[in-house]
């Protein structure tokens, strides 16, 4: 089983903390509203504990994912909580919260957020790790938690977790942004990260 | 170059492909087709220049991310519409979903879009479907709801609401008209009609429901209404027309049907009650006059007959004057009895030696070919009043009783005696409230008898209303001034042939307030002085007294009483005195007595009007005024009353 250094999840927690910074900045040149975006904490979890880590509300998801390969690979995931999916579409688009249930503009809208958040982190992790990868393009995955389990091949994966937040006025939507590496890729990941951290 | 991106023409979406400058080298033929604007115009030229949608800094800043970090970029339909316009034939543009990536060569930008038009406006549509049904349903909701209140609402109120068709055909009838009526919904449901369950046929009332439809006119009034078991009752009816809008025919109207049988009982029993009232005063304020007058007479008659022992003759037709004057008086007493001018004596007494008494009386009253039958609870309960006045008034109603059945075979006379329970008896505590405070005796009597005609009915309590040859016209008004002198009830149930029942409720007082006396044990104790001038009177009554059960002292006048009550004054329990004697009178000598004894029961008796003598009589605590004759009953009642008090 793999762990993370102290300074392995200092380096993720500011690569992902600059990532979520541009991707801030991106929404909120897009759209009218100030939209502030947190990283309270990172944590590396084995992907069978992956429903034992999330909180209830997080049972039933809607999840943006785009998977990428090249040094490393695996797949870029913003996770919500159904409800906190459709709030936060209803917020950014100013249309009222007629339905909890995601309807192709919404998950448009949805696939457009998770794109910038996971633009923003992967690019930085990306660029400050000179790492090329490439992408695809970011589909929409709803149902319960368990869901994300088939995501990636292997079951003993890596999960990098970092738990994200959206205030938009007086609303908090809790979010997460996972990536899930393959074991190799993750070490590939390490490896690299020991190599900026020396550097 | 652009052969080697030629396979975009064939897709669905739209593809655009462009340098890293953004300048356009490719532009497929569904962006052709959508933008109207040929590849041929199009390529060489830049896309930051051509669209100015892309040349807006927050979408150039996400292009340089694209090109530095090959992340592909979703701008969403919902977000920004569109960037590259594409008008449709209305002239709106295609909304648009358009995605960004970076090819492997790092080279050049993949722009595919994808047509969100017809989603949004299927989607558009759906939702303002949805609206509408959502709203619909709401509405639709609130109607069920409203309707479920209004049914329920008509459902408990007090009187039955039923709606009928514009043919007079029952479309609707609440729970209140099932259970006054006892039709049930199948019953009458376009079956019957609401007219068919009116009594009276050939009336107007058909016509009246049709008339309101046509009129859009409301209508009131009463009618007889037949119950499913055939039965009757007035009911107030009102129709209304149910008036949807203002344009439409009326095709509906609403009747609201009260059962008024109970209220106009009520009305009527208070113009009984009214009309007695005026009576009872009328022939009140008549009867103490007669009474005054006849007082006069009689003393005078008294006196003129002791100074005409002399004249034979004369005494002779005095008797019969004095006789015809005695009955006159009876007649005064009993109307005064009905309009309460009377003044009587009230005590308790118990109510089954009060009904055993009954009996006694019965048994001379009653003929031996009706079958006459007694039944009470014997139970220790006393009542407050004048025994024999009640007595009087039961033998009375018996008599009528006997008098109604004895032509009848098999005449029976049943009379029973209960405690009346309100709870099993609502119908006469709603006429009569008293009844459902405290206790009450039940005392029924009922005959087999004729019955009395449905017309008579009203007038029976009514001073001189008789049917009989002899009658008075007085027994039943009588009864009736005694019953409610003593916060009674009376009730009077007939039916023509069929027979009579009256029902007398009689508050009782709390039971075993009457110590369990032995009766007997008692009288051997009291000793009774009687003062009398008249030695018949004197020996009629001691022999009356002592075959109750009393000792007796007697004394001629007031003089020898003073002088017999000095000697032994412990021994005596109750003076009987006269008012008028020679040498000392009553009232004198009961002054002398009470300076003996101060609390010694007095009973006052006179021959004269007791108005003459209650003036005298009332200065003495403890005493009480009777006229002479005595009746037995009535001496024992008063005697037992005064040693209760001394107990």
């Amino acid at each position: 089983m793999i762990t993370l250094t102290i300074e392995q999840i200092d380096i993720l927690t500011e690569f992902v903390n600059i990532g979520i910074g541009r991707a801030a900045a991106s929404l909120n040149s897009m759209i009218n509203h100030h939209i502030q975006l947190h990283v309270p904490k990172v944590c590396l979890i084995q992907k069978e504990r992956i429903s034992h880590h999330f909180p209830e509300d997080f049972q039933d998801i809607s999840s943006v994912n785009m998977q990428f390969s090249g040094e490393f690979d695996g797949n870029a995931v913003l996770i919500f909580p159904k409800e906190s999916a459709a709030k936060l579409v209803s917020s950014l688009t100013d249309e009222p919260e007629d339905s909890p249930a995601m309807d192709e503009l919404k998950i448009g809208v949805l696939n457009e957020v998770g794109n910038i958040l996971i633009n923003g982190v992967m690019g930085t992790i990306s660029n400050m790790l000179q790492a090329t990868l490439n992408y695809s393009v970011s589909d929409y995955i709803e149902g319960d938690l368990d869901k994300l389990l088939d995501i990636g091949d292997q079951e003993n994966d890596s999960i990098l977790i970092a738990e994200t937040i959206f205030k938009i006025h007086d609303l908090n939507v809790k979010g997460s942004v996972a990536l899930f590496f393959h074991v190799t890729s993750f070490e590939a990941l390490l490896q690299l990260l020991d190599k900026e951290i020396a550097a | 170059m652009n052969a080697q991106f030629n396979l975009l023409n064939a897709i669905s979406e739209g593809a655009c492909i462009t340098d890293s400058q953004g300048n356009i080298v490719f532009w497929n033929q569904r962006l052709e087709y959508w933008s109207g604007i040929t590849a041929t115009a199009l390529i060489g030229k830049n896309i930051f220049e051509t669209f100015d949608k892309f040349n807006q800094q927050h979408i150039k800043m996400r292009i340089d991310m694209l090109k530095e970090n090959s992340v592909p970029i979703v701008f969403s339909a919902q977000l920004h519409g569109y960037f590259i316009p594409c008008s449709l034939p209305d002239g709106s543009l295609r909304i648009q979903r358009t995605t960004l990536s970076l090819l492997d060569d790092h080279e050049h930008i993949l722009i595919t879009i994808q047509d969100f038009t017809e989603y949004i406006r299927v989607n558009t549509k759906q939702k303002a479907i949805n609206i509408r049904l959502k709203d619909e349903l709401q509405q639709r909701q609130n109607l069920e709801k409203q309707q479920a209140q209004l049914i329920s609402a008509m459902n408990q109120a007090a009187e039955s609401i039923i709606i009928v068709d514009q043919s007079g055909h029952i479309e609707y009838i609440n729970q209140t008209f099932s259970k006054e009526t006892g039709w049930s919904q199948d019953d009458v449901l376009n079956k019957k009609t609401y007219q068919s369950l009116h009594a009276k046929k050939g009336d107007n009332f058909k016509k009246q429901i049709k008339a309101t439809i046509r009129s859009a006119k409301a209508w009131q009034g009463r009618q007889k209404i037949k119950r499913k078991d055939g039965s009757l009752f007035i009911a107030s009816i009102s129709i209304a027309p149910i008036v949807i809008d203002h344009e439409s025919q009326v095709q509906h109207a609403v009747i609201i049907q009260e059962d008024i049988s109970q209220q106009l009982t009520l009305e009527e029993q208070y113009r009984n009650i009214q009309k007695r009232e005026a009576l009872s005063t009328l022939v009140g304020g008549i009867a103490h006059d007669f009474n005054n007058l006849l007082a006069g007479i009689l003393g005078n008659l008294y006196l003129a007959s002791r100074e005409v022992k002399e004249l034979p003759k004369t005494a002779e037709r005095l008797k019969k004057v004095q006789i015809a004057a005695n009955d006159a008086a009876d007649i005064v007493k009993q109307l005064m009895t009905f309009s309460h001018t009377e003044k009587v004596e009230e005590y308790d007494f118990p109510l089954d030696s009060f009904l055993k008494e009954i009996n006694k009386v019965i048994q001379h009253t009653v003929p031996e070919n009706i079958n006459f039958t007694l039944d009470f609870a014997h139970e220790k309960y006393s009542m407050h009043g004048n025994a024999d006045q009640l007595q009087q008034t039961i033998v009375n109603i018996i008599q009528n009783a006997v008098d109604a059945c004895q032509k009848q075979n098999n005449p029976t006379i049943h009379m029973r005696l209960n405690i009346f329970n309100p709870a099993q008896h609502p119908e006469i505590c709603i006429t009569h409230p008293k009844l459902r405070t405290g206790e009450y005796a039940h005392i029924s009597i009922q005959d087999n008898g004729s019955g009395i005609p449905l017309t008579h009915q009203d007038r029976i309590f009514d001073p001189f209303f008789t049917t009989k040859q002899m009658g008075s016209g007085l027994g039943l008004a009588t009864s009736l001034g005694v019953i409610r002198h003593h916060n009674g009830v009376i009730e009077v149930d007939s039916k023509l042939n069929q027979g009579t029942s009256v029902h007398i409720y009689l508050p009782l007082k709390s039971k075993n307030i009457i110590p369990n006396d032995n009766p007997k044990e008692l009288l051997q104790e009291v000793h009774i002085l009687l003062v009398d001038d008249d030695a018949l009177v004197r020996e009629t009554c001691a022999e009356m007294l002592e075959s109750l059960g009393y000792k007796l002292t007697l004394a001629r006048d007031g003089q020898e009483a003073v002088e017999v009550f000095k000697e032994h004054s412990e021994k005596f329990h109750v003076i009987i005195m006269d008012m008028i004697m020679p040498r000392l009178g009553g009232l004198e000598a009961a002054h002398k007595i009470r300076q003996i004894t101060s609390d010694i029961p007095i009973i006052f008796a006179t021959g004269y009007d007791q108005s003459i003598s209650i003036k005298g009589a009332k200065k003495f605590e403890n005493s009480v005024l009777i006229s002479k004759p005595f009746h037995p009953h009535n001496l024992q009642e008063i005697i037992t009353s005064f040693l209760h008090q001394e107990q």
